[in-house]
C-alpha cells in the first residue's frame, strides 16, 4: 500500500516535473490542498486578498532559524492584520499532518499549513528551497518569488525582508522591487525514487 | 595493469595520509552537529610559515565533509548557500576566494540543480602584508558553511594560527605548500593564456527583464585558418563524466541559467546549450556571462573561467530574435559518449576479451583447445607452452589484421563497426567453409598435413603448432559477432580514435581472449587441471565437430537472411561439395603417395576458393515479412526522426539494435525481449518499439551506435517521461528483471513486478 502511494507520488512528480513553473507576472493556476486539519484550501477562494505562500519544512535549520527567532510568526501576524492571507506549504515527502500540528504547537502559530507531500504545488510554483516565498496579488498574479530576506547567514542586524517590501509595494500599487530573488536554504525534500 | 593498480593504490594511500594534516591548536574545528556527529571539519592552512611584506601568502580553509555530505560553490545553484569566509588579518589585504571547479548535484529528478564539493575542498585566498608589518601576526577566519546531504546543517568555524612576517628576511614555504599548488590546478583560469576560443550565442540580440531565453557556449581549440586555409583544430572533450556538467554557470543576480545539454559543433569542439530566465526586476545594465569550464584538450585537463558579454536591454525594448538551431539541446539524447581515458579503454578491452571466451561463439574453439591440451599432456611443458604461444600469436595476428582492415576501411570512408565482416556474405560463406573443413578433421575424415606418414601424435611438431596458430585465428573470427560486455564500450572508443588506439584496443582484446589458454599452458599447476587423455577423447573430438557444424547452421541462416534462400541453398551445395572433396583427400591421405596427396591438397584448396568466388551471394534478401521471426519483438524500423517524433508525442520508447549475425543479440531477444512479462510491460505502458537491424550496413544505425560510444550491436535504449533527454542504456547481457526495472525507471507507471 505504502509502495503504491510512493509509486503514484513518483509518477505524479515526474509528470509535473515537465510543467514549467509559474513566472512572476503570470496568473497562478488554481490549486487546492488540505491543511493539517484536513480543511481544503483553494487558491481561488482567496481572490480579492493578497496571498503569501511560505515553503516550509520543520527539519530545515533555515526554517527553524526564522521560527525560533519568531520572525516568521511576527511577519505573518502583521500581514494578517492587513488582510493578507498567509499559507505555509509543506512539500516534504514524508511529512504528516501530525508532524505539522506538533510543529505549529511548538512554534506557537496557527496559520494553515497546506499538505503537499507529492510536491504537486511545489512543482507548480517552482519551490526549490525552504523557506521559499511567493507573493500573489488580489487578482491571482504572482508578484514576488524568492528569498524571505537578504540575510542567508543569519548574521545581519537589520535584514531587508523581501516579502514585507513586496506586500507594501502591492498596497502602494507599485511593482515589487526586487520581484525575484535567489532563495536560499535547504532544498525542498521532494519524493524521488 | 597490476602496476597501474599499484599506482592507484599508492595515490589513494598518499591521499589518505595527506588528509590527516596536523595543524596548530586553534586552526582546527568540527562543526555542523548532526545528532552527535559533526559533519564538517575545518582546518586553516597557510602555504608559508614565514613571508615578507608584499609577497603573497596563500591562506585557505580546508573543508572536510563526512562521506556523501557536500558544501556549495560560489553559486550554490537553485538551493543551498555558498560558504562565506571572513578573514581578519592585521596589516594585510585579502583577495577573493579561488573557487576550485565544482561538481553538479541534481535533486528531485533534476528539479533542483546545485553546485558544490564532496569529500574535501580547499578555499584559498591570497593575502598580502603591507610594508610595516612584522613579527608574528595572527591569521584569523570566521566561516559560515552550509553542509548538506538530504538535510542541511549550517556550520560555523572560527579558526586562527600565527604566521611570521620577516621584512628583509627569507620567506619559508610550509608543509602544506604542495597542497595549495595541487588545489590551484583545479581553479579555473581566464582563457587568455590558453589556446581556446570561447563564444557565447544567444537566442536574441539582448535579454530583457522577464525574458526566457536560450543560449549556448561554444568552445573551439583551433589555430590558423582563414581564407582557403584549413584551421588546425584539436578535439575538445568535456572533463566531466557527464558532458553537460563541464560548464557550471555563475550568472549575474536576477538571471537563472541552467545547462540543458552538450553537443558537438560542426568544427572540432564542444557546445554547451543553456536556458535562462531574467527576473522582471533584474537591472538591465550590460552584464557578463560567467562560469567555469572543465575541458580536456590536447591530452590535458584544464579549467577555464568563462567571462563573456551578455547584452541586456530594458523591459519592452525592441530586440531581434536570432534563429540558431545550435542553441537547442541535442535532439533525443546526450550526443556525448562518456569520455574514457585510454588506460580504462585498454583495461575494458582486456576484460572484454577474457569474457569473450565464455560467449557461445568462442566456447567451442576454447573447448577444442583444452581438449588438444589433454592430448599434449604427455609432452614436455616446453612443448605445451609453445602451443600456448602459437595460439596467442594466431589471436594477435588476426586482431592486428582486423585493426588494419578497420583502419583502412575507415580511411576509405566506409561506415563500418564491430562485426562488420559479418555484413559481408562472402565472408560468412568462407567462415562456414572453414568450419566444415575443421569439423571434418575432428571427425577424422582427414588430417591437416600435406606430407607422408602419420604424425605420431597430433600436436607435436611444426604442423601442430601451425594448427594452434590457426585455431587462434578461428577464435577471433568467431568472437567478433559476440560483443561481450565491456567490449562494446572499449571498441566504441577505439572506432572513434586514432589508428594507433584502434590497434592498441584490438590487441588488448586479443590478449584477453588468448589469456586463459595461455595461462593453462604456462602455469604448470593449471595444466594439471586438464583431464588425462583417454579413449573418451575420441568421442569428445567428434562431439565438438558437431558443435562446429551447429555454428555452420547459424552462418547459413545469417546468409539466408541477408542474401536470400537461393544464396543459402548455393552455400549449402558448395559446403556439401567441399565436404566430399575433403573426404576424397582424406582417402588419398591414407595412401602413401606423396605426389598424389600434395596435388590433391592443392587442387582442393584451389577448387574451394574458386567455388567460393562463384557463389551467387548477391541475391535478394528475404522480403520484410519473411525476415520477421515469429517470436521477434515487433518494432518500427529505427530512424532518429521516428524516435524523436514518438518522444515528442510523449510516448515512452524502447529502441533495440540487433543483427542476425549477433548471437548475443539473439540470445537477449529470445530470453528477455520474448518474455511474456516483458511484452506485457511494454504494451501496458504504451511503449513504442523501434528496431534497428544492422545485419547489413546502415549509416544511420552506425551513427546512433557511435553516439552511445558503441561500434557494434547489441544496444538497448529506454526512453521515458523520466528519461527523455538521456535514455537508459541497458547492458549488453539482459535479464528480465533488469529490463523491467529499466522500463519502470523510465516510465514509472510500468509495474516492476507482475
Amino acid at each position: 500500500m505504502k509502495r503504491t502511494a510512493l509509486f503514484v507520488a513518483i509518477a505524479a512528480a515526474s509528470l509535473l516535473g515537465a510543467v514549467k513553473p509559474v513566472e512572476v507576472g503570470q496568473t497562478v493556476p488554481d490549486f487546492h490542498a488540505p491543511d493539517q486539519d484536513g480543511v481544503d484550501h483553494k487558491l481561488s477562494q482567496y481572490r480579492g486578498h493578497a496571498v503569501v505562500l511560505e515553503w516550509t519544512n520543520s527539519g530545515c535549520p533555515f526554517v527553524e532559524r526564522h521560527y525560533s527567532a519568531g520572525d516568521m510568526q511576527k511577519l505573518a501576524a502583521a500581514m494578517g492584520a492587513k488582510d493578507v492571507v498567509w499559507l505555509a506549504v509543506n512539500s516534504t515527502y514524508d511529512n504528516t499532518p501530525a508532524d505539522t500540528k506538533e510543529w505549529m504547537k511548538s512554534q506557537n502559530f496557527s496559520y494553515p499549513t497546506l499538505q503537499d507531500p507529492d510536491g504537486k504545488i511545489g512543482h507548480l510554483m517552482g519551490a526549490r528551497t525552504t523557506p521559499h516565498m511567493f507573493v500573489i496579488d488580489a487578482k491571482g498574479i504572482l508578484r514576488y518569488r524568492g528569498a524571505i530576506d537578504d540575510d542567508q547567514y543569519g548574521r545581519s542586524s537589520a535584514p531587508k525582508n523581501y516579502v514585507d517590501s513586496a506586500v507594501h509595494a502591492l498596497f502602494a500599487s507599485t511593482t515589487p522591487d526586487p520581484a525575484e530573488t535567489q532563495s536560499y536554504g535547504c532544498s525542498v525534500k521532494y519524493g524521488t525514487n | 595493469m597490476p602496476r597501474l593498480a599499484f599506482a592507484v593504490l599508492l595515490a589513494a594511500l598518499a591521499g589518505a595520509a595527506r588528509a590527516a594534516t596536523d595543524v596548530p591548536e586553534g586552526a582546527f574545528a568540527n562543526t555542523a552537529n548532526d545528532r552527535g556527529t559533526t559533519r564538517l571539519e575545518g582546518r586553516l592552512l597557510l602555504d608559508h610559515d614565514a613571508v615578507r611584506p608584499g609577497e603573497i601568502l596563500q591562506a585557505g580553509v580546508l573543508l572536510t565533509m563526512s562521506p556523501h555530505w557536500h558544501v556549495y560553490w560560489r553559486n550554490s545553484g537553485q538551493s543551498g548557500a555558498p560558504p562565506r569566509l571572513r578573514w581578519q588579518i592585521e596589516g594585510a589585504e585579502v583577495g577573493p576566494v579561488a573557487w576550485p571547479f565544482p561538481q553538479v548535484f541534481r535533486e528531485a529528478d533534476a528539479f533542483i540543480t546545485t553546485y558544490g564539493y564532496t569529500d574535501e575542498v580547499l578555499l584559498a585566498s591570497p593575502v598580502t602584508f603591507r610594508s610595516g608589518a612584522s613579527g608574528e601576526v595572527t591569521v584569523r577566519v570566521d566561516a559560515d558553511v552550509l553542509v548538506c546531504r538530504v538535510q542541511c546543517i549550517p556550520g560555523e568555524l572560527h579558526l586562527s594560527r600565527p604566521v611570521r612576517i620577516v621584512p628583509g628576511g627569507e620567506s619559508l614555504a610550509s608543509a602544506d605548500h604542495a597542497r595549495f599548488e595541487e588545489w590551484s590546478l583545479r581553479v579555473p583560469q581566464p582563457v587568455g593564456a590558453r589556446e581556446l576560443e570561447l563564444e557565447a550565442m544567444l537566442s536574441q540580440s539582448a535579454i530583457r527583464p522577464g525574458d526566457d531565453f536560450k543560449a549556448a557556449l561554444a568552445v573551439h581549440a583551433c589555430s590558423g585558418g582563414g581564407e582557403g586555409a584549413r584551421a588546425a583544430c584539436v578535439a575538445v572533450e568535456p572533463a566531466t563524466a557527464n558532458a553537460e556538467d563541464a560548464f557550471v554557470p555563475d550568472p549575474p543576480s536576477g538571471i537563472e541559467l541552467l545547462v540543458t545539454g552538450a553537443r558537438r559543433p560542426p568544427t572540432p569542439g564542444l557546445l554547451l546549450t543553456l536556458k535562462g530566465h531574467v527576473s522582471p526586476s533584474a537591472p538591465h545594465t550590460d552584464s557578463r556571462l560567467r562560469g567555469a569550464l572543465a575541458l580536456v584538450s590536447g591530452g590535458h585537463t584544464q579549467y577555464v573561467e568563462v567571462d563573456l558579454p551578455l547584452p541586456r536591454a530594458a523591459a519592452g525594448a525592441a530586440v531581434t530574435p536570432i534563429a540558431n538551431p545550435w542553441l537547442d539541446p541535442p535532439p533525443s539524447a546526450a550526443s556525448f559518449a562518456p569520455v574514457l581515458p585510454l588506460w580504462q579503454a585498454l583495461l575494458l578491452a582486456l576484460l572484454g576479451g577474457l569474457v569473450l571466451n565464455l560467449m557461445p561463439c568462442v566456447l567451442p574453439v576454447l573447448a577444442i583447445k583444452v581438449f588438444g591440451l589433454a592430448e599434449l599432456a604427455q609432452h614436455g611443458r616446453a612443448q605445451i607452452l609453445r602451443h600456448g604461444i602459437a595460439y596467442t600469436a594466431g589471436v594477435l595476428a588476426s586482431m592486428a589484421a582486423l585493426a588494419a582492415t578497420v583502419a583502412a576501411l575507415r580511411a576509405a570512408g566506409a561506415s563500418i563497426g564491430w562485426g562488420f565482416q559479418f555484413q559481408e556474405p562472402l565472408f560468412v560463406a568462407a567462415i562456414a567453409a572453414v568450419l566444415v573443413v575443421f569439423a571434418l578433421s575432428l571427425f577424422g575424415v582427414f588430417e591437416f598435413r600435406l606430407d607422408v606418414g602419420r604424425v605420431a601424435t597430433a600436436g607435436s611438431g611444426a604442423e601442430g603448432l601451425r594448427r594452434s596458430f590457426f585455431e587462434g585465428l578461428l577464435a577471433v573470427v568467431l568472437a567478433t559477432p559476440c560483443t561481450a560486455p565491456f567490449l562494446g564500450t572499449a571498441v566504441g572508443f577505439a572506432f572513434a580514435s586514432s589508428t594507433a588506439t584502434i590497434a592498441g584496443i584490438f590487441l588488448a582484446i586479443g590478449v584477453g581472449l588468448a589469456l586463459p589458454f595461455l595461462l593453462i599452458c604456462a602455469v604448470p599447476s593449471w595444466a594439471r587441471l586438464v583431464p588425462r587423455s583417454g579413449p573418451w577423447m575420441e568421442q569428445l573430438r567428434i562431439a565438438l565437430g558437431f558443435a562446429l557444424l551447429a555454428t555452420v547452421v547459424w552462418l547459413a541462416w545469417i546468409l539466408g537472411r541477408s542474401a536470400g534462400s537461393d544464396a543459402q541453398a548455393a552455400l549449402l551445395a558448395y559446403l556439401c561439395a567441399l565436404a566430399a572433396g575433403v573426404w576424397v583427400f582424406g582417402v588419398l591421405q591414407r595412401g602413401e603417395r606423396v605426389g598424389a596427396i600434395r596435388a590433391a591438397g592443392m587442387a582442393l584448396i584451389a577448387l574451394a576458393l574458386l567455388g567460393l568466388r562463384a557463389l551467387p551471394l548477391e541475391g535478394a534478401p528475404a522480403a520484410a515479412g519473411e525476415t520477421a521471426g515469429k517470436d521477434e519483438l515487433a518494432g518500427e524500423r529505427f530512424s532518429a526522426s521516428g524516435v524523436d517524433a514518438a518522444l515528442a508525442r510523449g510516448a515512452p520508447v524502447f529502441v533495440y539494435f540487433t543483427a542476425e549475425w549477433c548471437l548475443t543479440c539473439k540470445v537477449n531477444e529470445h530470453a528477455v525481449l520474448g518474455d511474456q512479462r516483458v511484452r506485457a510491460a511494454l504494451a501496458q505502458s504504451g511503449f513504442e518499439v523501434f528496431k534497428g537491424d544492422w545485419t547489413r550496413r546502415d549509416g544511420e544505425i552506425r551513427d546512433e551506435l557511435a553516439r552511445f560510444g558503441k561500434a557494434g550491436v547489441p544496444l538497448y535504449l529506454v526512453y521515458g517521461p523520466k528519461a527523455t533527454a538521456q535514455p537508459i542504456v541497458l547492458p549488453e547481457l539482459l535479464t528480465v528483471d533488469l529490463f523491467l526495472k529499466a522500463l519502470h525507471q523510465a516510465a514509472p507507471n510500468t509495474e516492476e513486478k507482475t
